[in-house]
């Protein structure tokens, strides 16, 4: 009986092992600025199948993500491909199936649970295919994933409509207060002559990627195939521009609300660093200095720390990019609505363990112990996350270069960049991509139709 | 005891392992599965219902159709604005075989929106410069018929929530035949299919 208990305890242990070395090495190559072996590593441990299928969600994302930097579009867009099946499966998994997972969970760790996606994951998904088949002139597909996307960001909207609500309603208590104080600029002013409402949009800040509205609102703007593209442009732009109140976004606006054919130009956009990731926030209890009943308890809770950027901005010329969106802000904002739960599960569990601890103590001193140790190994926190999404995106635009060529300076290196654009002019899309200082930018060309 | 948890663990797996999905095939006459996406049944049915809407329609009846003549069709930009990754010639291939076998339409492959859907008519022309070739099978220029209607349309797709646990999905199928020669719409049709299934997870 004894050695049933003291196997399982160390079974179990095994079971809820935390930060795996894989991670840790996985971080390690992109500080460094080793993406090629960054890329191997995530796609060797999304565990893709015979056709391809990976069968790990994170890293599946990973890797989708690092060969899109690589301007792999079509394996990357395999392997999100095979992350969108991955998280169809979480999203439609029974619970009663999974019963073996939820106890290992409750003696262990969260870490024995499947990674569910965040609800940014999924938006960010479709948008970087989307990006992958706009790069590819696939514009057929690129349409269906802008679809998507947008699916998924008002799949977003109703699953914060509690939270949303509540910034509605301290935008509507503020107003009155605000409203001396608020002095409508003169751009403000024309779209409400127009009887555009952007502030309706503006409960939205924090839930909603407003980098996915831009990007979906550009495409349909760049490639409209009709007047109800532009119809979906202008919906996009709008909540983009109440989102983010960025000068090229309102002009992008304007373009939509009165589509003419539009003149070459280049938009620049600039997916900038790393996104915020989560630490371990420990509190262990060396219970033994106070009582003989038990040896020790704790908890292990995880903390949202700051992302951070490649490069403050990027420049053609004397012309600097601006902040367009945050990805930090929607990351941290959504962790909030999820760290109750964290917090209640791991106390529970916490507790669990404390009494079986306990219990096992009053049986034999030496299981109380192996107990304890065991309870101290296990107690790790969920730190899994999305790691190369980007810190923020940045936008300009510029002329379209008269040569064709553009030249693009990140600052605080000497080398400039020169991009070669298409030869019939027309409107294009340059998006850089800077992981950090250390790793070449990737820079991808998206033409329009 | 220890044999008993041993015997029933192995059975249980088994039991287990013995519920995978057997493959066989479908009755597609008898078949009342739905999903939340499209497939054959949802273009089977479109496709059914617009072509009746075009041969009922008086403007699509040649003048000579009693001397067996036929309008001469040519399929244009069929948009897919859903979110399902499917081939729009899912739905004009069903519409063009039945609009061939009512009489009265008939298609050409040498001419097209974005080129010819079967270049070898333009390409067997060039065989009049081999010499290794039998000139007089080569067939003669001047002899394509030019189209006298387009064929062209969109389908979209509106996602709406029911409820929690329900969503709702409309597909719309919309066609356009414009005559080529006075550019005007001869006919337009539009075929709704509404789903509802399970707001868990995404329609497609």
């Amino acid at each position: 009986m004894r050695r049933l208990v003291i196997t399982s305890v160390c079974a179990i242990v095994l079971a809820g092992c935390a930060t795996p070395e894989s991670t840790r090495n996985f971080k390690l190559e992109l500080q460094a600025g080793n993406i090629p072996a960054a890329t191997e590593r995530a796609v060797k441990e999304s565990e893709p199948d015979k056709e391809g299928q990976p069968e790990d969600l994170l890293w599946a994302l990973e890797a989708g993500t690092l060969l899109r930097y690589n301007t792999l579009s079509e394996r990357s867009t395999r392997m999100l491909d095979g992350a969108e099946v991955l998280m169809k499966d979480d999203d439609t998994r029974n619970v009663l199936a999974s019963g073996g997972n939820q106890v290992a969970a409750a003696l262990t760790n969260d870490n024995a649970l499947p990674y569910s996606p965040n609800v940014y994951d999924t938006v960010m998904l479709n948008t970087y295919k989307a990006l992958n088949f706009w790069q590819q002139g696939d514009y057929a597909n690129a349409r269906v994933e802008w679809n998507r996307t947008d699916d998924r960001q008002r799949r977003a909207a109703e699953h914060f409509e509690s939270e949303i609500a509540k910034q509605r309603d301290e935008v509507a208590s503020s107003e009155n207060a605000d409203l001396v104080g608020r002095s409508l600029s003169s751009s403000d002013a024309v779209f409400e002559k127009a009887g555009i409402d952007v502030s309706q949009w503006t409960p939205y800040a924090g839930y909603i990627n407003p980098a996915a509205l831009y990007l979906h609102g550009l495409y349909f703007l760049l490639n409209s195939e009709d007047k109800s593209d532009y119809e979906r442009a202008r919906t996009s732009l709008e909540r983009a521009f109440a989102l983010t109140n960025h000068a090229q976004v309102k002009a992008d606006l304007e373009s939509a609300r009165n589509p003419k054919k539009l003149k070459p130009a280049v938009w620049i956009v600039f997916e900038n660093g790393l996104a915020a990731s989560k630490r371990e926030l420990r509190i262990d209890l060396p219970l033994f200095l106070v009582t003989g009943a038990v040896h020790y308890t704790g908890i292990a809770l995880p903390v949202m720390e700051d992302g951070s950027q490649a490069y403050s901005h990027i420049a053609v010329g004397r012309q600097q990019s601006q902040p367009l969106a945050d990805m930090d802000t929607i990351i941290k904002g959504e962790f909030k609505t999820r760290f109750n739960a964290i917090l209640v599960r791991e106390i529970i569990r916490a507790t669990a363990k404390t009494v079986l601890q306990k219990q096992l103590n009053d049986q034999n001193p030496w299981l109380g112990l192996a107990a304890a140790i065991a309870q101290a190994a296990s107690t790790q926190a969920d730190l899994r996350g999305w790691i190369t999404l980007p810190h923020d995106f940045q936008l300009m635009q510029v002329p379209y270069p008269k040569d064709n060529v553009l030249t693009l300076t990140l600052p605080g290196t000497e080398v400039d960049i020169d991009v070669p654009l298409p030869e019939p002019k027309r409107p294009v899309v340059v998006y850089v991509r800077a992981i950090n200082t250390a790793a070449p930018a990737s820079i991808q060309v998206l033409a329009s139709k | 005891m220890k044999i008993r948890v041993l015997l029933s663990a192995v059975s249980l797996s088994l039991a287990l392992a013995g519920c995978a999905t057997p493959t066989h095939y479908v009755d597609m006459r008898n078949d009342d599965v739905a999903v939340m996406g499209l497939d054959y049944k949802d273009f089977e049915s479109a496709a059914t219902e617009l072509v009746n809407q075009m041969l009922a329609s008086p403007l699509m009846v040649h003048p000579k159709s009693n001397q067996g003549a036929r309008y001469v069709l040519t399929v244009s930009n069929i948009v897919n604005d859903t979110a399902q990754r499917i081939d729009t010639d899912q739905l004009t291939k069903k519409i063009r075989i039945s609009l061939l076998n009512s009489g009265r339409f008939i298609v050409t492959t040498a001419v097209g929106l974005n080129g010819p859907e079967d270049a070898m008519t333009a390409k067997s022309r060039q065989l009049k410069s081999s010499k290794m070739i039998n000139q007089s099978t080569v067939k003669k220029d001047g002899r394509v018929i030019a189209p006298d209607f387009s064929l062209s349309g969109k389908i979209i797709q509106r996602n709406n929530r029911v409820n929690s646990r329900t969503q709702q999905v409309d597909y719309y199928f919309q066609l356009t035949m414009s005559n080529l020669d006075d550019g005007l719409a001869y006919w337009e049709g539009e075929y709704p299919i509404v789903k509802r299934g399970d707001n868990r997870t995404v329609s497609w």
